[in-house]
C-alpha cells in the first residue's frame, strides 16, 4: 500500500505530495532571502572586529548624538548642547577652562593682560597654529572671527554684545575694548558657546551674497582644533579627522566616527556590541546598574554645572501669590526626591547658583515657611516629555505636594512648548521642572539667563527689580569677592520670591567601553569630554 | 484612463491645500516658539525678536498664510526651524533613504502575503495555529518588534547592524537616485549593493511584518471564499491541475480586497516608518519627522505632511489602477 501525503481544499479535494511541497520549498526560498542578505554582507559579524582588527591608539572613535546639531555647527550660530563635542573639537576659542574646574586657561591665547576696571583686554596668540586648510592663525583671524559673529548677530552674540572696538597691532597681539566693565567677558572666552576662531581664508572662498560664509559654514568648519571635520551628513553620520599639524597634543584617534542614533536604547545596544565607545548623554542614573553588569562597560561621572530647578508662573493663581508659593517651596523634600531619581549622581542643591559658578557656600538655599494653602489647590506642573529624570522628580514631588493641600496635575511638554509658554504666561502652567546650565563657569551666566528681566531663558516672565539691579551692579564690578557678594545678593533676591526652586546639582554621565580610556572632563562644557584625549588601551 | 488620472491629480491637489491648510493652522493654535527654538534656548530677548521678524513669526496669521500659500506655490517650503536649511533640501536628503527603505518593505509585504495567503488558503493540520501566528504577528506594534528584531538579530545574534544605511568605512556613491541599492548597481559597487542590502532587512522586515500578514490573512479569506465558488468546482470538474485552479482561476478573482487593504496599509506604513526609522537611526523622513515634532518645526512638519500625502495619494491611485487590471468587471467605473 503507498503511503500518500495529501493536504486538502476547503471543499476537501486533495492535493498531492509534489504540489504541497512546491509551495512549501517556495516559502523556503522567500524565507532564505533574508539568510542571504545577511551571508552576503562584507562583515556578517558586526562593525566593531573591524575596529578591534586596527588595535592601539590610533583607529576610530565611534560616538553617538541623539539628534542633529540644530542649525549646523557654525560657532557664530551654534547655541544648543549637541553637536558642541563636534564644535569643541574643531574650533578653538581664545581661552578655555582648566578640566574639571572652572580656572581659566589660554587656548589660542598663551597670555593676556587686563586693564584695571576691565574694559581693555590684550591677548597674545601662540605662535605655529595653522588653520586645517593650511593657512595661519593672526590677530586678523581673531579680529574678523569676532566681527563675523557680531555682524551675524545670532545667540552667542551677546558676549560680544559691549566690543566698542578690535586692534591687531602686530600679528601675535588682539586687543579688544568695551563700553563698560564686563567681569563675566573673560569667561565668554572660554564658554562652549564663546566665540571661536575661523579661517578667514575659508569664509572668504565660501561667502555667497554676503553671508558670510553662514550657510557653508553650518555644515563645514575650518578652525585650528586637533580634529578637522572630514564630513558631515547632517541627520546621518559626522566623521572627524585627527588634524597632525596641530599645534599642542596630537589626538590620540584618528578619526571619530559620530552617527546620529536618537534612541538611547539603541545606543546601549551598540554599546555592549562594541560598535560605540562612549555614550555622551542620556544615561539616566537608574540604568548605571544595569550597564555596569556587563563587564565591558564602565560608567563616569563629573560633576558639572548641570542644574535641576522648578520655575513657578508667577503670573497665573494660585501662585501668583507669594504666600502660595513659599507653602509650595516648603512642601518639596528635595533631599528624598534627588536621592530617590539620581542617587550617588546629583546633590540637592545647596546654593542658587550651580557648582562652579559661585563658592558653594554664598546664595544658600532656604525654603523653609509656616505658609500654607486651602486643601484642594489646584496646580499644573510640566516636566519635558524627553527627560524621565525630571518625570520622575515631579512625580516625587506631586505627593509631597498633595499632603500640603496641592491638588496636583502632571503634563508632558515638549522643550518647544516650554519655550512658548511666554506667549500667554496666565494660561501656562504654574511650575515647569526643568533643567538648564550655565552658558560658562560664571555666575552672570546662570542669573542673567533664567531670571534677570533680560534673560534669554526667562520664559514665565520673571521681573525683580531689586535682583537685576543688584546683578548689574554685579557685572560692573571690578572687584571679583564684591562682585561675588553682589551675585549672590541679587540670587538671594529672587529666591525670597520663591520663583525659581533650585532642586539639584547633577553630575554629566558618559556610559564608556572598558578598554576606552582618557576621559577629561570641563564641569562648564557638558555631554561631552575632550576627544583629543581619549585612547584605547 | 486619462478621465482616471485627472480626476486623481485633483484630488491630490484638493488634498495637499487641505493638508497644507490644517498643518498651517495647527502651527498658530499649538503652543511653541520656533523663533526661540531657532536662535537657541538661551538667545537674549533682540535676538529672538530678530528671528521672529525674519521668519514672519509676528506678523498676523492670514498674512502668514497668504505668504506661506504664495511661497507653496513656487515650491519654496520655507526653511526648517531645526536644521535652518531649506525644507526642500532637508527633503531630498531624506526622501530617498525613506523611498528605499519604503519601496523594499512593500514588496516584502506583498511577495510574504502572497506566498502565506496562498499556502494557507487551504484548510490543512495545523490551521487553527498559522490562523492564531497571522492574527498575533499581525497585532504586534512595529515599535515592538523592532526593539525584539535589535535585540535577537543585532544584540544577540550579530547577524544585521543595527542603524544607518551603510557602513561607515564605505562611501556612497553619487546618484542618480539616493537609493542605495540601485546606485550601487548603477556604480557597479557590489560592496554598496550588498551593504546596503544588510542594513536593509532589518527594519525592511520590521515594517512590512503587520501589513504582510495583515494582507495574508485577507488574502486567505478571500481565496477560501473563491474556492467554494461554482466556477472552481467546474474548472475542477475539468481535471485542472489544483495549482491552476488556485493561481489562473481563484487568485485572480479574489485580489479586489487585498488590493484595496494594500491601499489602506499604505497609510500604514508610512505611519509606521517614523517608529521604524526612529528605532533603527534610519536617516529618512520618518526620523525628520519625529524630530520637528519635538522641536516644533512647522515648516518641517508641513513638507513632511505634503510629501505623505502626496505619496498616499499616488499609492492608492496605482492600487486602483491594479484593481482595474486584475478586476476587467471594474472598467469604465475607475473614473469615478
Amino acid at each position: 500500500m503507498r503511503l500518500e501525503i495529501c493536504w486538502k481544499t476547503c471543499d476537501g479535494k486533495s492535493l498531492a505530495k509534489e504540489e504541497f511541497m512546491k509551495v512549501r520549498w517556495t516559502a523556503l526560498v522567500v524565507m532564505l532571502l533574508v539568510g542571504i542578505a545577511a551571508a552576503c554582507s562584507p562583515e556578517p559579524v558586526n562593525e566593531a572586529s573591524e575596529r578591534e582588527a586596527q588595535g592601539g591608539g590610533d583607529g576610530t572613535l565611534r560616538l553617538a548624538f541623539s539628534d542633529n546639531p540644530t542649525g549646523g555647527i557654525d560657532p557664530a550660530v551654534f547655541l544648543n548642547i549637541e553637536g558642541e563635542a563636534i564644535i569643541l573639537s574643531v574650533y578653538e576659542g581664545l581661552l578655555e577652562y582648566a578640566p574639571g574646574s572652572n580656572e581659566l586657561v589660554g587656548s589660542l591665547a598663551e597670555s593676556w593682560e587686563v586693564n584695571e576696571d576691565l574694559t581693555e583686554y590684550s591677548f597674545t596668540l601662540r605662535e605655529g597654529v595653522t588653520f586645517h586648510d593650511g593657512t595661519e592663525l593672526d590677530s586678523e583671524a581673531v579680529r574678523s572671527s569676532f566681527q563675523r559673529e557680531i555682524d551675524i548677530g545670532a545667540g552667542p552674540s551677546y558676549m560680544l554684545a559691549d566690543v566698542v572696538e578690535m586692534e591687531t597691532p602686530d600679528p601675535l597681539t588682539f586687543v579688544i575694548r568695551l563700553k563698560r566693565t564686563n567681569n563675566a567677558f573673560l569667561h565668554y572666552m572660554a564658554s562652549m558657546y564663546g566665540p571661536k576662531v575661523i579661517s578667514p581664508q575659508a569664509i572668504a572662498e565660501n561667502e555667497r551674497g554676503g553671508d558670510l560664509a553662514k550657510k557653508w559654514l553650518a555644515e563645514n568648519a575650518v578652525g585650528t582644533g586637533p580634529y578637522r571635520l572630514d564630513s558631515y551628513a547632517p541627520n546621518d553620520r559626522f566623521v572627524l579627522k585627527r588634524y597632525d599639524d596641530y599645534w599642542g597634543e596630537p589626538a590620540n584617534f584618528e578619526t571619530v566616527d559620530i552617527a546620529v542614533v536618537p534612541d538611547i536604547g539603541a545606543q546601549q545596544l551598540q554599546l555592549e556590541a562594541g560598535d560605540l565607545d562612549v555614550i555622551l548623554h542620556g544615561v539616566s542614573p537608574s540604568q548605571v546598574e544595569a550597564l555596569e553588569a556587563n563587564e565591558a562597560i564602565r560608567v563616569e561621572s563629573f560633576d558639572s554645572v548641570i542644574r535641576q530647578i522648578i520655575l513657578i508662573n508667577p503670573h497665573r493663581p494660585p501662585l501668583d501669590d507669594l504666600r502660595a508659593r513659599e507653602a509650595f517651596a516648603a512642601a518639596l523634600d528635595r533631599d528624598a526626591a534627588v536621592q530617590g531619581v539620581y542617587g550617588e549622581y546629583a546633590s540637592v542643591a545647596t546654593s542658587i547658583y550651580p557648582r562652579f559658578t559661585l563658592p558653594a557656600d554664598m546664595a544658600p538655599v532656604d525654603y523653609s515657611s509656616d505658609a500654607s494653602v486651602p486643601d484642594g489647590t489646584d496646580i499644573e506642573i510640566t516636566f519635558p516629555n524627553v527627560e524621565p529624570d525630571l518625570r520622575r522628580l515631579a512625580e516625587y514631588f506631586q505627593p509631597q505636594l498633595e499632603d500640603a493641600g496641592f491638588d496636583v496635575t502632571l503634563r508632558a511638554d515638549t522643550y518647544a512648548q516650554e519655550f512658548g509658554y511666554f506667549r500667554n504666561l496666565e494660561e501656562a502652567p504654574n511650575a515647569i521642572v526643568s533643567t538648564f546650565n550655565p552658558d560658562a563657569a560664571h555666575p552672570d551666566t546662570w542669573g542673567r539667563l533664567i531670571w534677570h528681566t533680560q534673560g534669554g531663558l526667562n520664559l514665565l516672565g520673571y521681573s525683580v527689580p531689586e535682583s537685576d539691579r543688584l546683578m548689574d551692579q554685579a557685572r560692573a564690578s571690578t572687584d571679583m569677592a564684591e562682585a561675588e557678594r553682589l551675585y549672590a545678593q541679587a540670587g538671594e533676591a529672587m529666591s525670597d520670591q520663591r520663583l525659581v526652586i533650585m532642586l539639584a546639582d547633577a553630575q554629566d554621565l558618559f556610559a564608556v567601553r572598558e578598554d576606552i580610556t582618557g576621559l577629561e572632563h570641563t564641569p562648564a562644557y557638558i555631554w561631552t569630554v575632550n576627544l583629543a584625549t581619549l585612547e584605547r588601551e | 484612463v486619462l478621465r482616471f488620472i485627472a480626476t486623481r491629480l485633483l484630488a491630490l491637489v484638493g488634498i495637499l491645500w487641505v493638508l497644507a491648510t490644517i498643518t498651517f493652522l495647527l502651527q498658530a493654535v499649538i503652543p511653541g516658539d520656533p523663533a526661540r527654538t531657532m536662535a537657541g534656548p538661551g538667545a537674549p530677548d533682540d535676538v529672538v525678536d530678530r528671528v521672529r521678524d525674519q521668519f514672519g513669526f509676528d506678523e498676523p496669521i492670514v498674512e502668514q498664510y497668504v505668504g506661506f500659500m504664495s511661497r507653496l506655490l513656487q515650491g519654496d517650503l520655507s526653511v526648517s526651524v531645526h536644521t535652518q536649511r531649506p525644507v526642500t533640501t532637508d527633503l531630498s536628503t531624506a526622501l530617498p533613504a525613506s523611498l528605499e527603505l519604503f519601496l523594499s518593505a512593500f514588496v516584502l509585504t506583498l511577495v510574504v502575503g502572497l506566498i502565506v495567503g496562498l499556502v494557507t488558503a487551504t484548510p490543512r493540520r495545523g490551521t487553527a495555529l498559522i490562523r492564531s501566528t497571522l492574527i498575533l504577528g499581525a497585532s504586534i506594534p512595529n515599535f515592538f518588534v523592532a526593539l525584539i528584531a535589535l535585540l535577537v538579530f543585532y544584540a544577540r545574534l550579530r547577524w544585521f547592524p543595527s542603524s544607518q544605511r551603510l557602513s561607515p568605512d564605505l562611501a556612497a556613491p553619487v546618484g542618480p537616485t539616493g537609493l542605495l541599492v540601485i546606485d550601487g548597481l548603477v556604480a557597479g559597487r557590489l560592496d554598496v549593493v550588498t551593504n546596503a542590502l544588510w542594513h536593509l532587512v532589518l527594519p525592511a522586515v520590521c515594517l512590512a511584518l503587520a501589513p504582510a500578514l495583515v494582507l495574508a490573512r485577507t488574502l486567505r479569506s478571500s481565496l477560501r471564499s473563491a474556492l467554494a465558488q461554482d466556477y472552481v468546482r467546474t474548472a475542477r470538474a475539468k481535471a485542472l491541475s489544483e495549482r491552476r485552479v488556485l493561481l489562473k482561476h481563484a487568485l485572480r478573482n479574489s485580489l479586489n480586497a487585498p488590493l484595496t487593504l494594500t491601499g489602506l496599509e499604505v497609510g500604514a506604513m508610512l505611519a509606521g516608518i517614523a517608529v521604524v526609522e526612529s528605532v533603527f537611526s534610519w536617516p529618512g523622513i520618518g526620523l525628520y519627522t519625529v524630530r520637528a515634532i519635538a522641536s516644533s518645526d512647522f515648516p518641517a512638519i508641513i513638507g513632511v505632511t505634503l510629501v505623505i500625502g502626496a505619496v498616499y495619494v499616488i499609492a492608492n491611485a496605482l492600487v486602483d489602477l491594479a484593481q482595474v487590471a486584475a478586476d476587467p468587471r471594474l472598467r469604465g467605473s475607475e473614473g469615478r
